[in-house]
């Protein structure tokens, strides 16, 4: 196991570089941020101090490799525009998008399962069908215009709940968290739900899938021989042999919910990473962007890792290799 | 030991929507006494496995029982009553699966699958207690280091391990009858010997009746006290075993007969049936096997004979022109 872990940390150390060299490269594509940063009216002198102090004279494989010397250290960099270290700000907003996406996970479980078993267990029955139908919505609708129209029902016509904002926060171990206050939690609702409803879909999707699949298992019907009662046979027999694939693509969509963010985020004016990062592409914040899409990658990474240790924990066949 | 266990009247199951369904199985009665084993044969698709999922309530639309009923130990039973059956099944009435690789639960620890069959229907039994009745169980089939295997899980045990478990499970309480759908199919022959003999010594042992259900008659001849012959859903052919493997009446039983390969006589090639049997729902006037018969004239073809009385009276033959000779065809 503790081979395992390690050999995933060396893969994940070497897809961090792969990363950090298209990043590099893909954020020197998108455009000189000295056009957009320095003050239209300063003089050809001023420009090139700029420019000198920001090191952006040099050769991109210098600017390379000064980035990973500084990563290195832990240093990624200081945004152009705050002048605070980039990987301060996005701990800064962190909070917030996790707190968004933990959110909109456990929604999405939370209402995604018990409606996925349902509909797996009676597929031909009207509710299962109307929560298929409910499903394919969830899948298609876009994130952006769902976020939009949550505002217009309950923000602009009942009146129900902002509509953007973190609202009142409360510090927990100094980290801000909006879920503890009544207002945080109003604020918070419109967009978790938002961000939830792909996921929902998504859950439930996956649910009905399995649960149909593993009735049709032998075992199953080897517990109902022996007069396991029907919701034992469907909650300790069924559900436990569905949780592998449940467990493993929620955890992965773990990191993808933070990455969806970005769209919420931004309608809902949610303060977190996302916005961050929106805001500093526009300006072209160069390590800002860097600094974010380094830390994305790093918690797939990391989340994935995760997944594979609980598929482990959960399934007695799945010994990870070098244990 | 000569009481009834299982009796099973009229069965009668279909598959797909009221008005144009399909006949799966057609009027099955059969019965097995107390520690006796009934072998139930036929080809694939012929019935045999429809027959006992019916009787153990176990049909899942769109397949159902269209009529028919059954008696266990002598009082009656009513399959499509889910909450009766909830209570039979496991305690009066086992089941045992063709694949013991995909019968029990990947994910539970084999003592949990045990116990729960004694735990369900008896929850005031002690968790220790269940344990305790699970060891003796898998020590009655011949399981050595019971505590090793409880504690394993299924893919850690080998095919007629957990075979044995499957067994296990379904004798752990005493039910009247168990019955049997291709268990041993899917194991080595070794094998496959050992946990016949088991079987045999357990039902003899318990008075547990077994119906054992398989298209192979080399194990019904080392097993069965009685054997049905299905084909198409009906039966054929119904009577003690030891005559019918000597001297079978029916056309279809002499072609599965000599389809079994022997080793001592040496016959050039194996001989098999021509033709294939007919899809349920396609099933013409007259007898079901006829069009396949090599013995079969146009009165066969115009009504479907009875199951009536043959040979000695303790037999049943469903045919107008049976191998009353021994069948040497």
């Amino acid at each position: 196991m503790t081979l395992f872990i390690l050999r995933r940390l060396l893969q994940g150390a070497q897809l961090m570089i792969v990363m950090s060299i298209i990043v590099f490269i893909g954020v020197y594509l998108i455009g000189n941020p000295v056009d957009i940063l320095i003050h239209p009216a300063a003089t050809q002198q001023q420009k090139a101090e700029i420019i000198a102090r920001l090191g952006l004279d040099r050769p991109l494989w210098e600017q390379y490799g000064q980035f990973v010397m500084g990563a290195l250290r832990g240093d990624l960099g200081t945004s152009y525009v705050y002048r605070v270290p980039a990987f301060g700000l996005i701990l800064k907003a962190l909070p917030a998008t996790m707190e968004l996406a933990l959110s909109a996970m456990v929604i999405a479980i939370v209402v995604g399962i018990p409606l996925g078993l349902w509909a797996g267990y009676r597929p031909h029955s009207i509710p299962a069908q109307a929560i298929t139908a409910f499903s394919i919505l969830g899948f298609s609708l876009p994130t952006f215009w769902v976020g939009l129209m949550l505002i217009v029902l309950f923000s602009v016509d009942l009146g129900l709940a902002p509509s953007g904002g973190r609202g009142a926060t409360v510090e927990v171990f100094g980290i801000p968290l909006s879920i503890l206050t009544l207002d945080g939690l109003r604020h918070l609702m419109l967009p978790a739900i938002s961000l939830a409803l792909f996921k929902i879909g998504l859950v439930i999707r996956l649910t009905r899938a399995s649960m149909q699949e593993t009735l049709r298992q032998d075992f199953v019907r080897f517990a109902r021989a022996k007069g396991v009662p029907e919701h034992r046979v469907v909650v300790s027999h069924v559900f436990r042999n569905i949780l592998l694939p449940i467990v493993t693509v929620v955890g992965m969509e773990f990191g993808s919910l933070i990455a969806f963010a970005v769209v919420t985020e931004t309608v809902f004016s949610w303060p977190g990473m996302g916005k961050l990062i929106i805001d500093s592409i526009s300006v072209l914040d160069r390590p800002v962007i860097v600094a974010y899409l380094m830390f994305t990658a790093f918690l797939f990474v990391l989340i994935n890792l995760l997944v594979d240790v609980a598929y482990s924990v959960l399934d007695p066949r799945v010994r990870l290799a070098g244990r | 030991m000569s009481d009834v266990a299982l009796a099973i009247r009229d069965l009668t199951v279909e598959a797909g929507p009221k008005g144009r369904s399909v006949t799966l199985v057609d009027g099955v009665s059969l019965s097995v006494p107390s520690g006796k084993i009934l072998a139930l044969v036929g080809e694939s698709g012929s019935g045999k496995s429809m027959t006992a999922l019916a009787a153990m309530g176990l049909l899942e639309p769109p397949v159902r029982i269209a009529s028919g009923g059954a008696s266990l130990a002598g009082k009656a039973v009513d399959p499509t009553d889910r909450r009766q059956m909830r209570g039979i099944r496991g305690r009066d009435m086992a089941m045992i699966f063709q694949d013991p690789m995909m019968t029990l639960n990947p994910v539970m620890r084999v003592d949990e699958q045990v116990c729960e069959a004694v735990t369900v229907h008896d929850p005031s039994v002690s968790k220790a207690e269940a344990l305790r009745r699970a060891r003796e169980a898998l020590v009655t089939v011949g399981i050595p280091a019971p505590e090793e295997r409880l504690n394993a899980y299924p893919h850690q045990l080998s095919g007629g391990m957990r075979q044995r478990i499957v067994i296990a499970i379904a004798l752990i309480n005493r039910p009247a009858v168990v019955l049997a759908a291709e268990p041993t199919t899917a194991l080595d022959v070794t094998t496959q010997g050992q946990i016949l003999h088991e079987v045999k010594r357990l039902c003899r042992d318990t008075g547990t009746a077994m119906v054992w259900i398989t298209h192979d008659l080399a194990v019904v001849a080392s097993l069965a006290d009685t054997i049905a012959v299905m084909y198409a859903g009906r039966i054929v052919e119904q009577g003690p075993a030891d005559d019918i493997l000597a001297r079978p009446l029916h056309p279809y039983t002499r072609g599965l007969l000599d389809s079994v390969p022997m080793i001592d006589t040496r016959s050039e090639r194996l001989r098999s049936i021509p033709g294939m049997p007919p899809v349920a729902g396609s099933i013409t006037a007259g007898c079901r096997f006829a069009p396949r018969c090599e013995r079969a004239v146009e009165a066969c073809r115009t009504a479907e004979p009875a199951l009536a009385p043959a040979g000695n009276g303790a037999r049943l033959v469903r045919c107008i022109r049976p191998l009353d000779d021994g069948g040497a065809a």
